[in-house]
This record gives C-alpha cells, structure tokens and sequence, in this order.
C-alpha cells in the first residue's frame, strides 16, 4: 500500500562561545527511487546563511551546502519533506536464485564499487566468517539475506555508547552491540566479504505508537540500514536492527559505501568553543 | 602559517641494483668519437671495485667508457643502455663536447666542479625537505638540493620521438581522467577494472561534477621515463597529482649552464623558460568565465613541504603569489584572498596541497591545509583548480598495463611511448606472471605508498609478501626491476657511472598539450655493493636543438608585447595577513641577528683586550658587558666563573637555544622561506654565506685566539648589511616591505633600550663606565658621530642624546620610532589613527619631553633610577605598539573545527 508521510528532521548545535564562520553540508532530502518519490522538500537554516546551494553527489544523492557568516552561539538545520513510498513487489525469480548470481563482478561493473571495503567498512576475516555462516553455497539470496538480518538481530543488543564514531566493523562484531547505523555497518561488510554489492542507506523509519498511545511528535529518529544488490540489478533494503525487510515504512535519504558518504550533517566551525551540545528531532507523520 | 609536510614528493623508483657477482675481465675497447684521441692501450688493471685504473694522465671520459661496468648483469646482454655512447660503444655527437670539456678539466677539476655546483645551489637556496612520515614529529629541516654537474644529453631526433609520446600519453590519461569524473563509460564497458579505480585513494567521489573551462580536464602532467638496454624509452610512472620538479628543472639548468659555460653555450640546449610562458597563458585561459587578468595564485602545504622550494619557484616562475591555506577563504561560493582587510577574488588556483588534504569540508575533516568550501566552489566552476581535485586518480601504477588497449579503443592509436613492463595482480595471468618472477620484480602498490623489492627480502618475507598479493591482488603491481640507462655522474674519484631517470612534464594548451623541452634528471650512483642505494642526485637534461638557428633558439625569450597597455596588478594582492606577518618577523629576525653580533663582538674585544689584564682599572667593563649580553639575548645566566669566549661563541652558533645569533637566523630563514615569492634572488645568496660563516665556527674546533669567532662575526655582520642593502635598494615599497621595515624599527628600538638598561643604569667607576660607554656605542653603531660631534668626551647623556633622541642618527630611538610610523602611513588602510599608530605618537610625544640630564642623576647606591624608569616605559610601550600591530593586521583564524556528527542514529529501532 503506497504510503505518504510528512517528515520533519530538526538538528540544533548550542555552543558556549560564539562561532564566528560555519559551513556546513546536510543530506537531507529524501532521494527518488524506484519505490520513492519526494513530493516536496525545503531546508531551513538558522541563522540565515550568506550561500545555500543545493547538489546533486556522485551516487545521485542530493544534498546542501550552506555557509554561514554571521556570529552565532545556536546553528539549527531542519530539513522537511513530504515523501511517498510504494512498497516494491520482489521477483521471486531473482531472490530465489542462489546468492552467488547476485554478484556483480563482470556484469555490473559500476555495483562493484559496493563490494570494496570503504573507510568505515573493512572485511577482515572475522567479518568473512559471520557473513559464511548465512550465505552457505548455492543458498537462495532472500534466504540468506533474511538469515543474516535475524541474526544480527538476535546476536547483537542494541545499545547506545556501546559503540562511538571510531568504532570498526570489528569492534562491533566484538562487542555484540551497537546502533542501527553499526548494524548496518556490520551487514555491508558481511555482505561485500562475500563479494555481494551492498549500500549503506539513510533513511527514516514510521515508528507506530504502543497501542493506546498518542503518536509522539519529535520521538522519532533517523534511521539507517542496508540494500544489497540483486541479481536482476535491482536493490533489496533489509534492515538489521528490526529485523525485517525495507517496506513502505522506510523512507530513502541517501545511500552510499559508508556513514561518512551521506551523514545527515557534517560541517566545519570556527570557533574558540571547546564543547557543544547537539540536539536532533525527527518526526515521521503519516499524511493519510 | 607553517603547514605540515604533506605533498607530493619527487617519489622514485627504488633503486635496482643486486648482489655484485663478480666482474668482466675484458673490457672491450671503446672508441671516441672525434674529440679526444684514441690510446692504444686499454686499461687492463682493476680495482676491486670494478673500474678501470686511472692514472693522473689518463682522461676520465676514456676511464669512464672504459670501466667494466658494476652492475651484477656485467655480460652485454645485461648492461644498461649507456646514454653517452648509446648501444654502440661510441660516444655519441652530443655528448661530444660535453666530454672534450671533461677531459680539459681532467679528473682532479671534477671535484672542483661540484663544489661549485654545490655553493651556487646554496646561493640560489635551493632546498629539499625529507618527509619524516611521522605526523606528530617536528618537521624535518630542509637539505641542499643535490645536483650532479654533468647534463644528460639528449639527440633531436630521440626528443621528438620521446615529446610525441608525451604528448599522446598526456591526451589519452586527460580522456581517461574525463570519463572517470564523468559519463564513466570506461568501466561501463569494461576498458577499465573498477576495482583499480574504485579502490583507488585519489579516485574522489566530491570531485564528480567538477569541469573546469578549456579542452582539457588533465592540466599539468609529468611522466617519469627510464631507458630500457635498447636506448628505447619507457615510462614508469605518471604524476598528475600536483607535479613537482619542473621548478627544480629551471633551478638545475641555471646552475649547471653557470658552471659548465663554454659548453653550455656550443651545445645551446633548448631553453625552459618559454615552457612556463606557456604554462603562464594556460592557467590565463582556464579561469572561470573568460575573467579578463584572471588572478592565478599557486597554494602551497607550506614552507616544511617536501618541495617548497620547487613550489616557490614554480610560482616566480609563473610570476604569481605563493599562498598558503591561511590566506584563503571562500565567500558566497567564491574563493577570495585576504589583503589589506580586503578580499580579494582568486580566479585560478595551482593546487600543490595533496587534493584529499585541500578542503576539510567535503575531503579530509583533519586537514589544516586547505580551504573549506573548496570543492564546492570548483562544482560551481567560481574557481579554477589545477590539477583539479581527483586529478591524483591518474597515478595508478595498475594502468600501466592497459595503456596499449586505451589508447587503441580511445584514440584509435598504438601507444607511441611504453610502459616499464608493469604486471596488475588484479589480473589472473599478469599475478602469475608477477609471483613466478618476484625476484626480478619491483613491488609497487596502485595506490600511494612505497615501493618494495622483492630480490633483496628474505626468504620468509617473500613467502610473506607471495600470500598478501593472492589476498589483495587488486592492491599491487609488478613492474620490471631491470636496470635503468647509465650516465657519467662528477664524483671526487672521477666520473662514475650512474643509473638515469627523467621526470618529463607537459601542459595543457589550447587543443592540445606542450611538452617541456627538458627534464628534470635524476641519477643513482650505481653501487658496487647490493643494498638498497643511495639518495639520488638531480641532473640538467639538455635537449638539443636539430638546426642552430631554428625557431627553437628563441625558446625562453619574451619578446615584446605588442597588445594594448598591460595594466598593473595591485601591489596589495600578495599582502595577505599571514605574508605581512612573515614579513614582519623578517624584518625582526634580521635586526636581532644583527643587533646581538654586534653586541657580542663589541664584548669580544673587551674579553680579549683585558684577558691577561685583569687588574686594569677598566677590567670592570668585561661583566657589565657579559650581563648586557644575557639581558639582550635573554638567554639563560651562565655558570658562575664561565669562560667568556666560549660562551660568544654559543651565543653565536648554537640553534638550540632560545635567543642565540643562530637561533635568530633560523628564523629569519624560516620567514623567508615563507614569503621566498616576495625576496629577491640574491637574498638566498646573503642567507647561504651566513649559514657558512656560522657553521665555520661550529665545526672550528680550538679556535686559538677567537680568530674563527671574529671572522664569523664579521661575515654575519657584513651578511645582515647586504640583507638591509637589499631591502633597501632592490625592494619594491608595497605592504610587505613596510610590514618588514616595521619589524625591523621596533626590533632596533626595543634592542637598543634593553641594552642601554643593561649597561647604563648602574654607576660603575668612571673607567668602567667610560668603556662601557665607548662599547655601547660602538655596538649601535654611532661612535664616528659621537666622537665627531662631542669631541670625544665621555658623557653618559650626551650619549643618551645621541642614541635615544637624535632623530637625525638612523640608530636612534626616535628615528626608529619615526620610521615605524612612515611605515604604518604608508599602507594603503591607513586610517592616521590606528591603535599602533596612535601609541607611536605617544611615544614620540614621551622623546619630545625627556632631557637626557635630568635622566642621569645616580642615587646613593649608584641606580640611575629615573633612567631605569624612562627605559622601562619605553620598553613598556613599543611592546604594546607591537601587540597593536599584531591585533590589527595579523588576523589569525579561530580553531578550525569539524561539526560534532552525533551520528549513530538515533533509536531506530522500532517498540518492542
């Protein structure tokens, strides 16, 4: 069923000491795709930078640039977009072909740069022997992908602080804890060990409130996961934290090798502040 | 102000050579060709090392022809090609001259040849830098360039050939590099491995959608080539990165065509400098928008890059400012340059920071080399960047193997020039290849880092490196490790053979691309032990010209510009804050070296007139001085009962320490590498004869009667003079010379009223003082005038008059301080009232008042405290005009910052 959501993506920087020049780069506009279309889009930015641009990256990601020049002690970036998702029906011929096929070696060669090992995801071998137990010879792909996503599921707690920003692959694999965005980590690598081309994406997740409760506007966060390249070229989002297949819950920001390629918010300041705090507020409303 | 080190290097391949297994006994005889007459007798005594015996009379270049070679491969199947007789054992017609000159210098002027080459490269200042590779290590002080005498020569004919496969090569890598960044069509259709690019550390993805204006997206390109055994030409590697060493090319050609003249002139070599005339009007015709005078700057890591110099040069050569990050900025999606509390517009950027290090926004957060915003506004097509930011993608080793397939599916062509055989283990059949014949194979990764030999690694380590290229093939290439060509190199021991590399450089112009009609060589004294070799030396290449009077001949000359009026560009352009700043500092360094010899040399002659004196009644000046010394130089108190000249001595040559003559020259000369685009030449020449002075002291060891410490003073001295006659007499008066020129007044103001306060504001006996008196004068230069004007009587404020408020006597403090207002007057932002300004006027208000009588008056312990007090606030005060400069001119950034990316997304995880 095609789903419509307004989505509202707030990120304030608070700082103690005033940041005289700041730039920035957000990837904040859900991307179109196959099963996605973004219906409208803004970025806002306080306070009022002197150059706001927006781009289109490498992987057909679009993304913003902004500069700010004016003084400031708070910088708040919000990205709002009204999206529309249709849930894309799977050719059981392809996923139900032995996973092998799904490699892209020698006949997609643009997909193979999704089997490299990227700056925040190496292969070592450990990741190639969790990633072996799941994709045994000749399974089927949705069989072994499935498999994978559960088990990192089961295997792995999710936990905040178990993990930071300079954490590997391997720490993750180590520890059995993390964040959506480590398991998806952990998923690309297992994915790329084996030679199968798989993406990192950032995204949105429809969260549903427990039964009985109000939505909570703002209680929502983004989200990240994994899409791993099929053998008809086609890509299939799966996501580790939850367990379960992208559907039309899931809405499409960006993908790319890594974190790095499409966080939602990077920049640069400059600024004699030695801390600052940062607050980030997602809401994913249904339209319908 | 001072980056790190990180560019790229002058990489080469590692040197070659294997175990020495033994020598040829016979040496066939070589003929000469024409010049020199042929002995009958060949040379039939070895060394041990293998060459040939000279005897006093024999000529070098028969000896040299005549070794047996000292590679292992000593059977003519195996020996290098010999670039001075070719393959066929006669020397061929262009080294002809080159070699009747050699023979009149005959083997013992060789050294003498390189001496001179080595002074007039300290002269010109042509430096390197080792990298430490240690990011966290203090940078590495910079070296001399090493340059052999001798040219490497090559034919016309050869040279055409070589240009046209240049030219080629530099046409299909520019293809190569558009399709990369562009439709991708390469590894669509499976021309290119994608792993080769994809994998590639140079290979970045922000730079998709850069495209700058004219035909080509490869701008400057350099090839390193080597000659295989047939004489033919083969290239091992491509620089496309930030190319370096067409700077050290025009540095090598200057000083060899000086110590080899008569040669230089008969063989008339083609010129270099109408290359980077070209290379000028490339960068013109790329800017943004057809900008009419775009401004084109060149940016460099810093002056502890690997190459700075090379960069300076490349920027005098190409008439445009050096600038450093710290001058940049970007605007409104523009790049601009800081001047003058101005921005000024930058329309064309020649990029030698390493492109992943120039912009901590999109590429590398850490850098603090480049300028935030950058790629953005090369997107945006603002700002010309060349090479342009991923450009580095194109120095691949594993491309080597494919170049003959692209140039036929792309150019529809046969390659013209080849490559080294070169193996990428991506490739099934080519890692076969590459581990059946490790041995003979140098291992290069595709992406940056070093190069190894497999032939001089243990048994185990070759084992260990087998089973790392079966796990990442896709990594590593196999290049042939046979022997480069070989070339006579100058050595104290007669001419040695050497093995050869070319660094080869095109630009791209208009439809096309123009190769520089030279090289920079590079040569490896071949060692007659294995081992690993030893740094390599630079060579001129010398390509000759086909007709005497071809076009060609006017090669480096500009003739005169016949278009319409050319107009000037602004004088302020190249005054950035972080220049002006330098400037300042070298202003300040000159004068403190200068001001503390002086000093020191002053005492020196005390220290010695009194040595075996010590009852003399004027003995008492000696400590007023040496404490003088401590107080000025603000070095720390010497051991009770040291020696005094020992301690001139340190206080003249040792670097190590904080406030020391050698300390304030090495500062001096690290503020003028940083402005090195503003000074003239001959500056470096002025700086190379100080360092010789200073380090002729050092190395002097029981200098008998200090005659080594007063001739280094006077060589410093008169070394700092010849700087000032610089400065004064060859420098254009814009921003910088009066920000040096300021540095220089409050530097001799604060200097001189230390002094004074070290000597003068205790009352010894009348002799002590009248020789302390006599030597401070002395020491600011002004006793002539003092004795003519006060007919030598000794007055303690007469001289006062004389040093502080004699706005006549240009060592005075009120002529110092008058000067420091010109100068602050003359920058084009003058308001008349700036803070410096107005605490300058102050302190000329202050001199107005004081009477040096009433400064005089010496309490019951003998403290002249009103003068104490007087030097005290004066002191006082141009600290805080220097602090006031300082905070309106010298802008330096707030910490640089990457954004806190709280990252780990949120929850995410759905309700339980």
């Amino acid at each position: 069923m095609t789903r419509r959501y307004r989505i509202e993506h707030s990120t304030v920087y608070r700082y103690p000491a005033e940041v005289g020049t700041s730039f920035g780069r957000g990837y904040l506009r859900p991307r179109d795709t196959p099963g996605q279309r973004c219906l409208q889009h803004s970025l806002t930015v306080h306070p009022q930078p002197s150059d706001l641009a927006h781009d289109v990256d490498a992987y057909g990601n679009g993304n913003a640039y902004f500069h700010i020049t004016d003084a400031h002690t708070e910088l708040q970036v919000i990205g709002r977009s009204d999206v529309e998702v249709t849930p894309q029906a799977l050719d059981p011929q392809a996923t139900g072909l032995p996973w092998e096929r799904a490699r892209p070696a020698g006949v997609d060669p643009a997909a193979v740069e999704f089997t490299l090992p990227s700056p925040l995801v190496t292969m070592p071998a450990p990741i190639r022997q969790y990633a072996d137990r799941s994709f045994t010879p000749g399974r089927p792909l949705l069989d072994a992908v499935i498999d994978l996503t559960h088990r990192i599921f089961t295997e792995f707690t999710y936990q905040f602080g178990a993990t930071s920003v300079s954490s590997t692959v391997v720490d993750v694999l180590e520890s059995r804890a993390g964040v959506c965005q480590d398991f998806a980590h952990l998923a690309v690598g297992s994915m790329r060990s084996v030679g199968l081309a798989c993406r990192y994406v950032s995204g949105y997740l429809a969260t549903h409130p427990p039964p009985g409760q109000q939505r909570l506007v703002g209680a929502d966060a983004s989200h990240a996961w994994a899409a791993v390249r099929m053998p008809d070229g086609g890509w299939l989002g799966f996501d580790p934290t939850n367990d379960t297949l992208a559907d039309e819950r899931y809405t499409v920001l960006a993908w790319g090798r890594d974190y790095d390629d499409v966080a939602p918010l990077r920049g640069v300041i400059y600024t004699d502040s030695k801390t600052s705090t940062m607050d980030v507020a997602v809401d994913v409303a249904p339209l319908d | 102000m001072v980056g790190q080190p990180q560019c790229d290097a002058v990489r080469q391949q590692e040197p070659t050579e294997r175990e020495h297994s033994g020598h040829r006994t016979s040496a066939a005889p070589h003929s000469r060709f024409g010049v020199v007459r042929v002995t009958s007798s060949e040379p039939d005594v070895l060394y041990p090392g293998g060459y040939a015996a000279v005897t006093a009379r024999a000529s070098p270049v028969e000896s040299y022809l005549a070794r047996t070679g000292t590679l292992p491969y000593n059977d003519a199947a195996h020996r290098g090609y010999d670039e001075m007789t070719g393959t066929t054992g006669a020397l061929l017609p262009g080294w002809a001259d080159l070699a009747a000159e050699l023979d009149a210098i005959g083997g013992s002027g060789l050294g003498a040849l390189t001496d001179q080459v080595e002074r007039l490269l300290e002269d010109d200042g042509v430096t390197y830098t080792p990298v430490t590779g240690d990011r966290d290590a203090p940078p590495a002080p910079e070296e001399p360039w090493r340059l052999d005498p001798l040219p490497v020569v090559v034919e016309d004919t050869e040279w055409a050939r070589l240009q046209a496969g240049l030219i080629q090569r530099s046409t299909l890598l520019d293809l190569v590099l558009t399709d990369l960044y562009g439709p991708g069509q390469l590894i669509e259709n499976g021309l290119l491995p994608p792993e080769l690019v994809f994998q590639h550390p140079d290979y970045l993805r922000p730079a998709h959608g850069i495209r700058i204006p004219g035909a080509h997206q490869l701008f400057f390109h350099a090839v390193d080539v080597c000659r295989a055994a047939t004489g033919e030409f083969q290239v091992f590697g491509d620089r496309t990165q930030a190319p370096s060493g067409a700077g050290y090319a025009m540095a090598n050609r200057r000083v060899v065509s000086r110590v080899l003249p008569d040669v230089f002139r008969r063989s008339a070599p083609r010129g270099l400098a109408a290359f980077f005339h070209t290379m000028r009007s490339a960068l013109a015709s790329v800017a943004p928008d057809q900008t009419e005078n775009p401004r084109v700057m060149v940016l460099t890591p810093g002056t502890h890059s690997e190459t700075a110099f090379d960069q300076a040069m490349l920027a005098s050569l190409l008439g445009v400012p050096l600038v450093q990050s710290a001058d940049l900025t970007i605007r409104r999606g523009r790049l601009w340059m800081r001047s003058m509390g101005r921005f000024e517009p930058v329309d064309v950027v020649v990029r030698r920071v390493d492109a992943s290090w120039s912009d901590p926004l999109d590429l590398r957060p850490s850098s603090r080399l480049g300028v935030v915003g950058l790629t953005e506004a090369c997107r945006r097509g603002t700002v010309t960047v060349v090479n342009t930011i991923g450009s580095g993608v194109l120095e691949n080793s594993g491309l080597a193997p494919l170049m003959p397939k692209l140039a036929r599916a792309i150019l529809g062509e046969t390659l013209k020039l080849p490559s080294l055989p070169t193996f990428w283990c991506g490739n099934p059949a080519e890692r076969s290849h590459v581990l059946a014949n490790l041995d003979e194979m140098v291992l290069r990764p595709a992406g940056r880092g070093r190069s190894l030999l497999p032939a001089l690694m243990s048994r185990a380590e070759r084992d260990e490196w087998r089973a790392r290229l079966e796990a990442e093939p896709t990594a590593w290439v196999g290049q042939s490790a046979a022997p480069f060509s070989e070339a006579p190199m100058a050595t104290p021991d007669g001419l040695m053979p050497g093995q050869v590399s070319l660094r080869l450089f095109t630009v791209a112009h208009g439809s096309g691309y123009v190769a520089m009609p030279g090289s920079l060589g590079r040569v490896q004294q071949t060692q007659q032990t294995g081992g690993r070799g030893g740094t390599s030396v630079a060579k001129d290449v010398w390509v000759r010209s086909g007709r005497a009077d071809s076009a060609d001949r006017m090669d480096g000359r500009v003739w005169l510009y016949e278009g319409p009026l050319v107009a000037p560009e602004r004088l302020e352009v190249a005054s950035s804050p972080r220049v002006l700043e330098d400037m300042f500092w070298l202003g300040r360094y000159a004068e403190r070296a200068e001001d503390l010899t002086r000093l020191l040399t002053v005492t020196r002659e005390r220290v010695e007139e009194f040595r075996f004196r010590p009852q003399h009644p004027g003995a008492g000046c000696v400590p007023v001085l040496l404490s003088a010394v401590t107080e000025v130089s603000g070095t720390p108190e010497p051991a009770a009962g040291a020696e005094p000249l020992p301690r001139i001595r340190d206080l003249m040559v040792d670097a190590a320490t904080e406030g020391t003559v050698a300390q304030s020259l090495s500062g001096l000369r690290e503020a003028a590498r940083a402005v090195r685009d503003q000074l003239s030449g001959d500056t470096w020449m002025v700086l190379g004869a100080t360092d010789r002075a200073i380090t002729e002291l050092a190395d002097a060891s029981g200098d008998v009667g200090g005659l080594a410490l007063s001739s280094t003073q006077a060589g410093v001295l008169s070394s700092m003079l010849a700087l000032s006659g610089l400065a004064s007499e060859n420098m254009v008066r814009d921003p910088g010379w009066y920000f040096m020129d300021l540095g220089r007044r409050l530097e001799r103001a604060q200097q001189l009223t230390t002094m004074l306060r070290a000597t003068l504001t205790r009352a010894h006996s009348s002799a002590v003082d009248s020789l302390v008196v006599e030597s401070v004068l002395a020491a600011a230069e002004s006793s002539v005038t003092y004795r003519r004007r006060y007919r030598g009587r000794i007055q303690i404020a007469t001289m006062l008059e004389l040093l502080l408020l004699d706005a006549g006597n240009p060592r005075s403090l009120a002529y110092q301080v008058g000067q420091a207002r010109a100068d602050l007057r003359a920058l084009p932002d003058s308001s008349g009232t700036s803070r410096p300004q107005r605490r300058l006027e102050d302190l000329e208000g202050r001199l107005r008042r004081v009477r040096p009588a009433d400064l005089v008056d010496a309490d019951a312990a003998g403290r002249l405290t009103e003068l104490r007090q007087f030097l005290d606030d004066v002191y006082g005060a141009l600290r805080g005009v220097a602090e006031a400069v300082e905070g309106q001119h010298f802008w330096h950034p707030a910490a640089m910052q990457a954004l806190q990316t709280g990252s780990a997304a949120g929850t995410g995880q759905e309700p339980a």
